[in-house]
């Protein structure tokens, strides 16, 4: 790539032999620079398309396929997601990912025809649909979490069994199911436990997969 | 685990890297040649001194527990005589390639700091400075003015010889621990603030280098170095289009930037120093963009 600088960098280690130490060397890769200009320190640049830079983010996510809970590295140019791989900084996959996480790139996209779109059916926010209705509308997480809260206690509290039919201490909610999630950690599983006797519930399992 | 016995490299495979960048650059081709005169005479070198390290793994790692860099208080024994040897060494090489490189360099080992009774000192004075602080001092004691050269020339020459110093420190603390519980953007070993990284090829970690003695220690991905910002949103990166495996992440919390070797991409470990000379077009777009580089070195003040 060819650059031309009215002024060269003043660079650290092995890197300072392309900038201004370079011109003092007698070693510069280009023509030695013209006078230095304090006030002017942009680079002139011989073919600017070349130098056409393209930004993208990083972004940190988890695996969605199973309970080990992977870190992936996720790139995004121009809001689209361009790539993932395996974060090295997870502390429990460091940086690695099994066949499915792999292919985790795939599922942001769809494939018909030979070309890729992003899939419209991607969930990126809360969806509700109202008993009976029959479409889906938007909701934003502090309602979601609220509604749940509000019917869960209402269940719990409807059809809370105190005692037996022997009259025997129950303390226990049979209209409540708890269905753990594969995503889930070790450390999410012992508060869901927890909380599980404390609401009563009793109808308890989990969708592990491993 | 990071190993430590990367550096120095075999100049074959220094070589062969030089070769690919050229088929690309053919204007860096003097500026390798220096480059290549002074790793010979540092190669050279390495095999006739003769460091050690007066710590046990635990007294290292206690150190890096403490966030504080080998250097900062420990003394390396570096023999005065031959680093003047080093240093002398170091400017002919850079002359020998460089023939338009001033006259004065050659006469540079000659100067009051570098004689035998002021040597020692000088060494210890000036063994923990950054680049600008080396500079600065060097224009404070008008050494540029007694021996006619430019500061920055100065301090690279000096730095330069120093490196198989340090450099066989680094490897000598690596044969007894690693460098695991590191976690800062400058150097464990000497302090000097890296300017260059590499994800792993194996697994991605980021891997900062240290230009002075070559130490490498892993920094999260996602997490600036020079400010602790760990906001994604804050961190971005971007690269020439043709070429996605040179990038330089950015900061907008500090403005600093870090060049990095996506090695994953490139398929491939290059070699960092290599690397930071044939990338020289990233500085001047990183400048362009409206970042600094992550010069000096607050560690070291």
């Amino acid at each position: 790539m060819n650059i031309s600088r009215r002024n060269f960098l003043k660079l650290s280690g092995l890197a300072a032999l392309t900038g201004t130490l370079a011109a003092k060397l007698g070693c510069a890769p280009d023509e030695p620079p013209t006078p230095t200009d304090p006030d002017d320190p942009t680079p002139v640049v011989d073919d600017p398309e070349e130098l056409r830079v393209q930004y993208a983010d990083t972004v940190i996510q988890i695996c969605s396929f199973c309970g080990v809970g992977c870190g992936v590295l996720c790139y995004v140019e121009n809001g689209e997601i361009i790539a993932t791989e395996g974060d090295p900084d997870h502390p429990i996959s460091e940086g690695t990912l099994c066949s499915k996480g792999s292919a985790l790139f795939n599922q942001y996209y769809i494939y018909e025809n030979g070309e890729s779109t992003i899939n419209p059916q991607r969930m990126t926010k809360v969806l509700y649909r109202a008993p009976r209705a029959t479409d889906w509308e938007e909701i934003d997480w502090d309602t979601a979490i609220s509604e749940i809260a509000r019917k869960t206690k209402d269940v719990r509290d409807e059809y809370f069994i105190e005692t037996n039919d022997n009259g025997e201490v129950a303390n226990r909610c049979e209209a409540l199911a708890w269905v753990g999630s594969a995503m889930c950690n070790n450390e999410e599983n012992y508060l869901f436990r927890k909380f599980v006797p404390a609401m009563g519930i009793v109808n308890n399992d989990h969708c592990a997969r491993l | 685990m990071e190993h430590h016995y990367h550096y120095p490299p075999s100049l074959d495979k220094v070589n062969q890297e030089i070769e690919q960048h050229l088929k690309k650059n053919k204007d860096l081709a003097q500026v390798f040649e220096v480059y290549k005169g002074i790793l010979t005479t540092q190669i050279k070198y390495m095999e006739k001194i003769q460091i050690s390290v007066d710590l046990t793994e635990e007294e290292i790692k206690d150190y890096f527990r403490k966030e504080k860099y080998l250097l900062s208080d420990q003394d390396p024994g570096i023999d005065a005589e031959l680093f003047k040897e080093v240093l002398d060494s170091v400017c002919k090489a850079i002359k020998e390639t460089s023939p338009e490189a001033p006259d004065a360099l050659l006469k540079l080992s000659d100067a009051e700091e570098f004689k035998k009774e002021n040597l020692q000192k000088f060494i210890k004075d000036i063994s923990l400075f950054s680049k600008k602080e080396l500079e600065e001092y060097i224009k404070k004691e008008g050494m540029d003015q007694r021996v006619e050269l430019d500061s920055e020339i100065i301090a690279f020459a000096i730095f330069m010889s120093l490196t198989p110093f340090y450099s066989l420190y680094m490897k000598k603390v690596a044969e007894i621990t690693d460098f695991s519980l590191w976690r800062q953007s400058f150097c464990p070993v000497c302090g000097q603030t890296a300017v260059i990284a590499r994800h792993r090829s194996d697994d991605g970690a980021r891997v900062l280098e240290c230009w002075l003695c070559h130490a490498q220690w892993v920094y999260p991905r996602v997490e600036c170095p020079y400010c602790e910002n760990k906001d994604h949103k804050n961190l971005r990166f971007f690269y020439v289009p043709e070429d996605k495996a040179r990038q330089v992440h950015v900061c907008e919390i500090c403005k600093k930037y870090l060049k990095t070797i996506d090695s994953k991409t490139m398929e491939k470990d290059s070699l960092l120093d290599i690397e930071a000379i044939a990338t020289t077009h990233l500085d001047v777009l990183a400048e362009r963009e409206g970042y600094k580089p992550p010069d000096g070195s607050a560690a070291l003040n």
